[in-house]
């Protein structure tokens, strides 16, 4: 199905893509397909682990992404112009839900791991210092491989994921997209709302809002 | 007969679309101070969400429960060969789509795949050719009008189909003429064979679908973004997509008047 194909494989992707570890802190930045590279082989090794059960592998990861992506970054970039229009106490408390949100539903997924190994295909430079790795998740002959760019942003001396774009899906786009209809059609307060629910709620329960088109 | 009546729906929605140059593309010309950030125009939305949640509903009730039945019984390697069935019978569509967009190489690579896998692959079960460094060359009628400067004109949903948009739908009309034509099939078994290839899709792509749904805030707005932003690269390469896109999406920072943003590249000369 069509839907299928264009938000393919966004998840598992991500599962494995959410990178990182508490590495001491380098005296210069890393090259970028250092960083990567090295995160990708901490999270390999977390759900490779034998004997690790499903909580303690989700947390590790968790522990990871947390180290190497910026979250207060991601989420100014995801809310645009509805950043500004947001109070302090507001945007702090998207912080959290958000990162709360992104790690717990691509945190489920640490068990479908089904010995994909991570490739670095290429990397390039961006404006102002932004630097993006391509990388391919290899799946062996039973599937497709899966195509996922970093976007890193330097801060101090490391790097910091500030977007992931899974087979051309930029998830900053995604999402961005996502919340602006939510905020334009329902206001922040509710937006914020709906985003603690949905966490809370753990599972997916899709708004299966009567709301309708307005 | 369903083609006629798709063609004379498209040529109604084509005189319904309003002349505004704002519906016309996606392209940072319609960006006005108070657009969102990343404007998706979508003047048909009541229509395509009604749309959606049908879509919706029958995957959930029908469609996905099978493609679990099926993927339970089915091997992956049958599964891959199905879809590496269906997906070299695409071979005139990708090959008259490559040769209208002036894609030589792409097009000799399609023949040549095609011929590789029909025969050494076993009537196309099989992908040797990809092996052979010949790797599969997706060309689309949408995409071809979309590199000869037609607009996307606005987004639209379709029973089944799912995702496309004004120009998308002229160019999956042209594509199943083209399609159908070389295989002379038979309606029926046209029918049955796309329902048996959408469910064996569906039935690899479990995880991710519901991945995406649990991920999803808004469901409807974000498989619109992804294929806004999949066509936006079908059609004007890599490099052209992102230049429109990046900015925007990396570096708003530079709308805010806001204080606290500090502009680092200030060197007095």
């Amino acid at each position: 199905m069509n839907l299928a194909a264009a938000m393919k494989l966004l998840v598992p992707a991500l599962s494995l893509a959410i990178v990182g570890s508490s590495f001491g802190a380098a005296i210069a930045k890393p090259p970028p397909r250092e960083f990567v590279q090295e995160t990708a082989d901490q999270v390999l090794l977390v759900l490779k682990k034998p004997g690790l059960d499903t909580d303690a592998k989700i947390a590790a990861i968790e522990e990871i992404a947390y180290a190497r992506f910026d979250f207060e970054t991601i989420s100014k970039l995801v809310l645009a112009r509805n950043w500004r229009k947001m109070s302090p106490a507001q945007r702090e408390r998207f912080v959290a839900e958000f990162k709360k949100h992104l790690s717990g539903t691509y945190g489920k997924n640490v068990d479908s791991y089904a010995n994909e190994t991570i490739e670095i295909t290429g990397d390039r430079e961006e404006p102002r210092g932004d630097w993006t790795v391509q990388t391919k998740i290899v799946r062996g002959s039973n599937a497709e491989d899966i195509l996922v760019d970093y976007r890193l942003r330097p801060k101090g001396d490391d790097w910091k994921v500030i977007d992931v774009v899974v087979e051309r899906i930029s998830l900053v786009s995604n999402f961005r997209s996502q919340l602006q209809e939510i905020i334009s059609r329902d206001g922040i307060e509710d937006m914020l709302t709906m985003l603690a629910e949905k966490n809370a709620s753990g599972e997916s329960i899709l708004p299966e809002d009567e709301r309708g088109p307005s | 007969m369903v083609l006629r009546r798709i063609v004379v729906a498209v040529a109604l929605l084509f005189a319904l679309t309003p002349a505004d140059p704002s519906l016309a593309g996606s392209g940072p010309v319609c960006s006005t101070e108070e657009a969102p950030s990343t404007a998706d125009p979508d003047p048909f939305q009541p229509f395509n969400r009604a749309m959606f949640s049908v879509n919706d509903g029958f995957d959930e009730y029908l469609l996905e429960p099978t493609a679990r039945a099926w993927d339970f019984v089915m091997p992956h390697l049958v599964q891959r060969s199905i879809g590496n069935f269906f997906s070299n019978l695409l071979f005139p569509i990708h090959f008259f789509n490559n040769l209208l967009q002036g894609d030589i190489d792409p097009a000799a690579i399609t023949v040549t795949r095609f011929a590789v896998n029909t025969t050494v692959g076993v009537a196309g079960l099989f992908d040797p050719a990809t092996d052979l460094d010949l790797p599969i060359q997706r060309a689309d009628f949408g995409q071809t009008l979309g590199k000869w400067g037609t607009p996307p004109g606005p987004y639209l949903v379709w029973p089944i189909w799912g995702s496309s948009n004004v120009r998308d739908t002229v160019g999956l009309v042209v594509d199943a003429y083209f399609g159908v034509q070389t295989f002379f099939i038979d309606l029926p078994i046209l029918v049955g064979s796309t329902a048996i290839n959408a469910l064996n899709t569906r039935s690899m792509n479990l995880e991710t679908v519901q991945g995406v749904r649990d991920a999803s805030f808004d469901l409807y707005v974000a498989a619109r973004n992804a294929y806004n932003q999949q066509r936006l690269e079908d059609i004007k390469g890599v490099d052209a997509a992102r230049a429109e896109r990046d900015a925007d999406l990396y570096f708003f920072e530079d709308d805010f008047e806001e204080v606290e943003v500090p502009i680092e590249e200030k060197e007095a000369p």
